[in-house]
């Protein structure tokens, strides 16, 4: 229907659109029409109504509000409070002291959370001015910070994830139990780094801890057990096929409520705060993807993906070059782009090139979530780097992008570790029943 | 927070409470789909329909949120390159950003409509034991994306107007690119107790 290179053009277009700052829907919105007038005519446009309440209507879907309520109700009742206190406790003696903690309550946090800025924005709040009073080097600990936050979308559960899952038809449950081991070893990578460094250069480390006693360091250990119940529930029930993402969802909800009872936390202005923040969040979700399934619509019937697919046939390179060069290409994209309109702006064309070449679009998932934390905290447009900066309130963001650039070095070491052993993403997902 | 302009003064309050009220139909569904899954595992009992009520609170919980999440500010844009454009160019940026989200709202708020009228003539009910007639839900959905349209509307011609009377400083302000300390308030979970969370021992000469 369509050659490579009108293709391209298109892309570029939308690119000139969203950067230009029209919001990254009515972006996707604004270019599946003009495909759609200029090849398809106007009648292409007129069913899209049913396609739409078709999408909004899914149970799927349903999840989204569902994850996000679950995060929002739980954080209100205090439960990562107690969490970060009794980490740093445990981890304070290693070296490198309290930035494991940053990077031990973000992994935490991002097992409540589906976004990796919320959970650098929380984690911010309460790590930086914890870390000021004690002397550690404060590039690193902006770093832990910004990087620690990009877990949120690794570990499930993900919004990203989701939506991927949505536009691909791919499984949602399998790609959340897909992120678990990558995401554990990533935060498992990251504190290795910083103990090597503050064992190479113990002033990057502050002040020693004093630490309680151990009677109450295990009597602390009880804060566990809330949140840990809510993922083993969760992701439990998903990893056993008890229930889908949204019927899991639906449960942690209904946990999440008892917990803040249980922790005399909820209140009328709790819940509805924690409803506005939920509707907020998913209306904006939605709405992209509404946009996202418009220009996948379109863009399936001008048969972009098959155009692309031959023409990287023909460039002969080999499934793994190939890959490379998708790394690059999400790097430079990932630069400029946020990380939602970076997947959906390449999922609908990328994802059908990247299966034809024998990859599992699990797998995929997975990478592409690595490619969107790294863009998270790679200048000049790194959301997580502004957010980190925003709560520090003083300096420049210089020192952020400074602090962040080992991270970036090990997630770069984590996508080629997945590259070559993809059974660190699909040997969990393997063993669903 | 959110800057107040006299669109935003007339429309939140209708957004707001659908969004609170909204909330509340997701805890009960949560319960619904809870019920049900309990019931299913436990007693091999029958769904009682939690998956479809559930697609129809989500449908119409969106579209009223499209304008809440309008109002505040929340739909993702990229504005970092606003800072180096020059004023002028900001503005018409900005103006074109707008009448992009209007027509995108607008748009869907047509097919909404030509969706919801499809259904009325057919009389068309879900293929589910509930047999819901699908005008009941769609009517509601319907009106959620009508009020986008006309917010996002409103919205972009009080922009324009005044731009247009030489206030486009003021049009900026209100409706442009959020700032940073604005984002981060949005996406920072207020945490009850956060100053006396840390640090978790005390301070050499830090009373606590």
């Amino acid at each position: 229907m369509i050659d490579f290179g009108s293709a391209a053009i298109g892309f570029l277009i939308m690119l000139g659109l969203m950067l230009t700052g029209i919001s990254i829907a009515a972006s996707l919105f604004l270019t599946a029409s003009l495909g759609a007038l200029l090849y398809l005519g106007l009648p292409t446009l007129m069913s899209f109504g049913n396609t739409m309440w078709g999408v909004l209507n899914d149970f799927i879907l349903t999840c989204i509000p569902l994850f996000i309520l679950l995060g929002e109700i739980l954080v209100r009742a205090g439960v990562t409070d107690r969490m970060y206190r009794t980490l740093s406790d445990w981890l304070a003696p290693l070296p490198g002291g309290l930035l494991h903690s940053n990077i031990g309550a973000c992994s935490i946090f991002a097992a409540i959370s589906g976004s990796s800025v919320a959970t650098a924005a929380t984690m911010g709040t309460v790590a930086l001015p914890a870390m000021q009073a004690r002397r550690y080097n404060e590039r690193l600990v902006l770093g832990t910070v910004a990087a620690g936050g990009t877990l949120g979308i690794l570990i499930p559960p993900s919004i990203n994830m989701i939506v991927y899952g949505a536009i691909t038809n791919t499984s949602i449950g399998k790609l959340f139990i897909a992120g678990i081991v990558p995401g554990l070893l990533l935060a498992g990578l990251f504190m290795v780094l910083i103990m090597v460094m503050c064992v190479l250069k113990p002033s990057l480390a502050g002040d020693k801890e004093q630490l309680p006693p151990l009677r109450e360091r295990l009597r602390n250990l009880v804060g566990f057990i809330p949140p840990g119940l809510v993922f083993f529930i969760v992701m439990g029930g998903i990893y056993l096929g008890w229930a889908t993402p949204t019927e899991a969802a639906a449960l942690g909800v209904v946990m999440s409520m008892l917990i803040a009872a249980w922790y005399r936390k909820l209140t009328v202005r709790m819940l509805h705060e924690a409803f506005l923040s939920t509707m907020r969040t998913t209306a904006m979700v939605l709405l992209i993807i509404i946009g996202a399934f418009f220009l996948n619509y379109v863009i399936g019937m001008l048969g972009v993906p098959q155009a692309v697919s031959s023409y990287v046939a023909a460039l002969g390179t080999s499934p793994l070059e190939t890959l490379w060069i998708l790394v690059i290409f999400y790097l430079i994209l990932g630069s400029f782009l946020e990380t939602l309109s970076m997947m959906i702006a390449t999922v609908p064309v990328i994802v059908p090139l990247v299966v034809s070449l024998g990859y599992d679009p699990v797998w995929f998932g997975i990478f592409l979530v690595l490619m969107m934390e790294l863009s998270l905290i790679t200048p000049p447009v790194g959301m997580n780097l502004y957010v980190v900066q925003g709560i520090r309130g003083k300096g420049s963001v210089i020192d952020v992008i400074r602090g962040s650039m080992p991270f970036v070095l090990i997630m770069l070491l984590m996508t080629a570790l997945i590259i070559f052993f993809p059974d660190i993403v699909l040997w969990l997902p393997g063993k669903i029943a | 927070m959110a800057r107040l302009n006299p669109v935003a003064r007339a429309c939140a309050p209708v957004a707001q409470g659908a969004a609170i009220l909204s909330g509340y139909a997701l805890l009960f569904l949560s319960v619904l789909i809870t019920y049900d899954v309990i019931a299913r595992k436990a007693f091999d009992a029958p769904s009682i329909g939690s998956d479809e009520i559930g697609g129809y609170i989500v449908a119409a919980m969106a579209a009223f949120g499209f304008t809440h999440a309008l109002l505040q500010h929340a739909h993702t844009r990229i504005d970092v390159f606003y800072q180096w454009m020059p004023a002028p160019l900001r503005t018409v940026a900005n103006l074109t950003a707008m009448g992009g989200l209007f027509l995108f709202a607008g748009f869907i708020a047509w097919r909404g409509w030509g969706t919801l009228m499809e259904s009325i003539e057919f009389g068309s009910t879900a293929s589910t034991p509930l047999r819901t007639p699908q005008w009941m839900p769609q009517s509601l959905w319907f009106a959620g994306l009508a009020l986008f349209a006309a917010v996002s509307l409103l919205l972009f011609l009080h922009a324009l107007w005044l731009t247009l009377r030489g206030q486009s400083r003021i049009a900026l302000l209100l409706y442009g690119p959020q700032t940073l300390e604005e984002e981060i308030a949005l996406e920072r979970m207020d945490v009850e107790g956060l100053d006396d969370r840390v640090p978790p021992t005390p301070l050499p000469g830090e009373t606590r």
